[in-house]
């Protein structure tokens, strides 16, 4: 009994794998357009199928028919594998159907015109048919950028923190709260509000990756930034003008953020190296700033020099109490929200009553035009005694 | 003359255990005075013992002194209590269950309290003010968990050993469940408590440690009064009660006596694992089960222990400093399981 339904099963088994090389093997080729941007030549790539690998080497007569136009080329496969530029003769935006005919056998693919695309940092290809209009922002720093470039309306949805912004930015008061943590955003709940867009950082943790994955895997347009330092948020801020529609509310708030840490430093660039003030930053959670972090960049460019700084590759770490003291700042800075008040720390770190202790407003510590706002504070706290010039603020 | 025999036998096997246990004692001490001087001499400031016993005196320069009596004493001192507080619940434990895998974290009492300490750090929910709203709301809830875990596993009058762990099993993973929703739930609010959930011995001043002293004195006092009762209780319940020894009432004194300690370790420091099962087991090893002298050589090494974990969380990646739980388990686990498998016959278990 056992054996015949063995046998069965094998036989079951040998039919859908017949079936299976009978599809595939006799389509005999695959179809690949990438997408353009009207005007744009794109390429079709010509590939053999996973069964007739390589049958198709050699010379082979190919017809392409897209919007209207046909085009006959004899083309060299190599490898099972041939390419062909259709001309820039593409100018309407949307889905072009583009039907290759290879031995008599047509294969159809589609052929995207978007009105504009852009590149992640994933260095992954988005293309738009349309400005969005309904945009998910899964950080309070896009959720920001969004809103000083008049585009806040667009906001159908935001992560908790973006709600915090809503007294500055009263859009964000209308989106609906996903929650604060990555793991409480629900790709299918996301999904469901239909967005044209939505935008989270490109981070390799927690459930960001696996996001990204399912939205994508749900027709949702994802693009992930992760950007790291002053130079990189005006970057951002430019690559976001272009994403919403608004180059030059973008160029202008990016001509701000340079305008204001040149000021910066400039000024401070005649302070003396021995008389730059010894300077000590802790975030809210505790950690202390080191090479790559925010703060650790706006000590410095504020003409700083950041006492706990060391070699190691980590930005924020957990320093041992005792050297907050040892390493004798002047100046200590910690972030508004720190939960320890500064009386507390002064007494917690049996600090003298020269050791100045000031407190950093959270927002500006953030991947956002907000980080020239810190500069002009942390310059203040730092050289009280320098005239800054920030009246090209908006 | 076989009667003298007998009775010179008993005196030469009690005079050779005293001088076991008085050599014991004083390794002890002395190794626990070497882990001492390394906490208080090493660091970002390098201290000499001489320059240690200089500022002891008055003398020192103002650094040394401000890093001396303010940060690195307390620090030491916390760590010398909090693992003799941990190491002697383990001991106690083990002893009352009759089991090795018994300790605070196993029944439970480490969650509960760890529930406590969160809801007042975070919600600032508390029975007591000021200093003591922590740790007297992670001593609370180490009652109550044990007072649940106890009911729990009591079956007709009596508590199955076997059932009264699988209890504490199940209630410490309810709480470690709380405290995880809290976290899931309050976000950048429990930033902080990320670090002490995994044994954080930097956030703390002679406030703290003033609290912390007196919790584990008395806990650490009960569990020695009744360490003659525990070598009864190894013996079993029925044993006891014919020796006499109210086994209910000990049991209840007892665990008391270790919610006492275990709260006092947990709200102050957070979660370290491994003292009070490891220690307790390298003790017996070296003293013997006799709980008399357990207990207090279990509470000498389990300071020393976490001293020198101490000393090793701020080298091991320096200028950074790691969470003591880290460095607990790294360096119990693996201890462990090697004296599981070299010497599990001479365990006794």
């Amino acid at each position: 009994m056992l054996q015949k339904i063995l046998a069965l099963m094998a036989a079951f088994m040998l039919l859908i794998v017949g079936a299976y090389i009978i599809a595939i093997g006799t389509e005999g080729f695959e179809v690949e357009v990438d997408d353009v941007v009207p005007g744009q030549a794109t390429t079709v790539t010509i590939k053999d199928a996973i069964f007739t690998q390589e049958k198709l080497d050699g010379d082979h007569e190919v017809i392409i028919e897209v919007g209207g136009h046909s085009y006959k080329e004899t083309l060299t496969f190599d490898a099972g594998e041939a390419s062909f530029t259709l001309p820039d003769t593409i100018n309407e935006i949307g889905e072009h159907r583009v039907s290759v005919t290879v031995n008599d056998r047509v294969k159809v693919s589609t052929l995207n015109v978007f009105m504009y695309m852009v590149t992640d940092d994933r260095g992954k290809d988005v293309g738009f048919f349309d400005h969005p209009q309904k945009i998910v922002s899964l950080g309070k720093a896009f959720s920001e950028i969004l809103c000083e470039l008049d585009r806040g309306d667009t906001l159908a949805a935001t992560d908790s923190y973006s709600k915090e912004l809503a007294d500055k930015y009263p859009a964000l008061a209308e989106a609906d709260d996903l929650g604060a943590l990555s793991s409480s955003w629900d790709s299918e709940t996301i999904a469901g509000m239909e967005p044209d867009l939505v935008i989270m950082h490109d981070y390799r943790w927690g459930a960001y990756p696996e996001l990204m994955e399912h939205l994508e895997g749900l027709g949702v347009k994802v693009v992930a930034y992760y950007p790291a330092n002053y130079d990189e948020v005006m970057d951002l801020v430019e690559r976001f003008g272009v994403l919403v529609d608004n180059p030059s509310a973008a160029s202008d708030l990016k001509g701000f953020m340079d305008d204001v840490r040149e000021e910066v430093v400039n000024k401070v660039a005649a302070v003396d190296e021995q008389e730059k003030p010894k300077t000590y930053g802790e975030l809210r959670n505790g950690l202390t700033v080191n090479n790559g972090s925010l703060l650790h960049e706006l000590i410095v460019t504020a003409g700083g020099i950041n006492v706990a700084q060391n070699d190691s590759a980590i930005s924020t770490y957990k320093i041992e109490p005792e050297n907050v003291v040892v390493l004798g700042p002047e100046i200590i800075l910690l972030e508004d929200s720190h939960p320890k008040s500064s009386e507390k720390f002064r007494s917690d770190y049996e600090l003298s009553g020269s050791v100045e202790i000031k407190r950093v407003t959270d927002d500006y510590i953030n991947y956002s035009p907000s980080l020239a706002y810190g500069l002009m504070e942390i310059a203040g706290y730092l050289h009280p005694g320098i005239d800054f010039d920030f009246s090209q603020t908006p | 003359m076989a009667d003298q025999s007998v009775t010179e036998e008993g005196l030469d096997l009690f005079r050779s255990r005293s001088v076991k246990w008085t050599t014991s004692v004083l390794g002890l001490f002395a190794f626990l005075a070497v882990c001492i001087m390394l906490s208080l001499s090493r660091g970002s400031l390098d201290i000499s013992p001489l320059g240690i016993i200089d500022v002891f005196l008055g003398g020192g320069s103002e650094l040394e002194n401000q890093v001396i009596w303010h940060f690195r004493l307390p620090r030491t001192v916390m760590a010398l209590f909090v693992g003799a507080g941990l190491a002697v619940s383990g001991v106690a434990m083990q002893g009352l269950f009759r089991n090795p895998m018994a300790s605070p974290f196993i029944l439970g009492l480490s969650s509960g309290a760890a529930f406590g300490a969160a809801l007042a750090m975070v919600f600032g929910i508390a029975i007591m003010p000021g200093y003591l709203a922590t740790p007297s709301m992670a001593f609370l809830f180490c009652l109550l968990t044990l007072m649940l875990v106890y009911n729990i596993a009591r079956v007709g009058g009596k508590v199955p050993v076997e059932t009264l762990l699988l209890a504490g099993i199940a209630v410490g993973a309810f709480f470690s469940a709380l405290v995880n929703l809290m976290t899931y739930l309050a976000g950048d609010e429990m930033e902080g408590i990320v670090f002490w959930m995994m044994g954080d011995l930097t956030q703390f001043g002679w406030s703290d440690v003033r609290i912390v002293i007196p919790m584990v004195l008395v806990g650490g006092a009960i569990i020695m009064y009744y360490s003659r009762d525990l070598n009864a209780m190894m013996l079993g319940d029925n044993h006891a009660q014919n020796l006499g020894i109210e086994v209910g009432k000990v049991r209840v004194h007892i665990l008391v006596a270790c919610a006492l300690s275990t709260a006092a370790a947990v709200s102050f420091v957070g979660i370290i694992g491994f003292v009070g099962l490891v220690i307790p087991h390298v003790m017996r090893l070296m003293v013997g089960p006799d709980h008399r002298i357990l207990v207090p050589t279990s509470i000498i090494a389990g300071g020393a222990f976490l001293i020198l974990a101490d000393v090793l969380a701020r080298f091991v990646l320096q200028p950074q400093v790691l969470p003591i739980g880290i460095i607990t388990a790294l360096i119990g686990a693996p201890y462990f399981v090697y004296l599981l498998r070299r010497r599990r016959r001479e365990v006794g278990w």
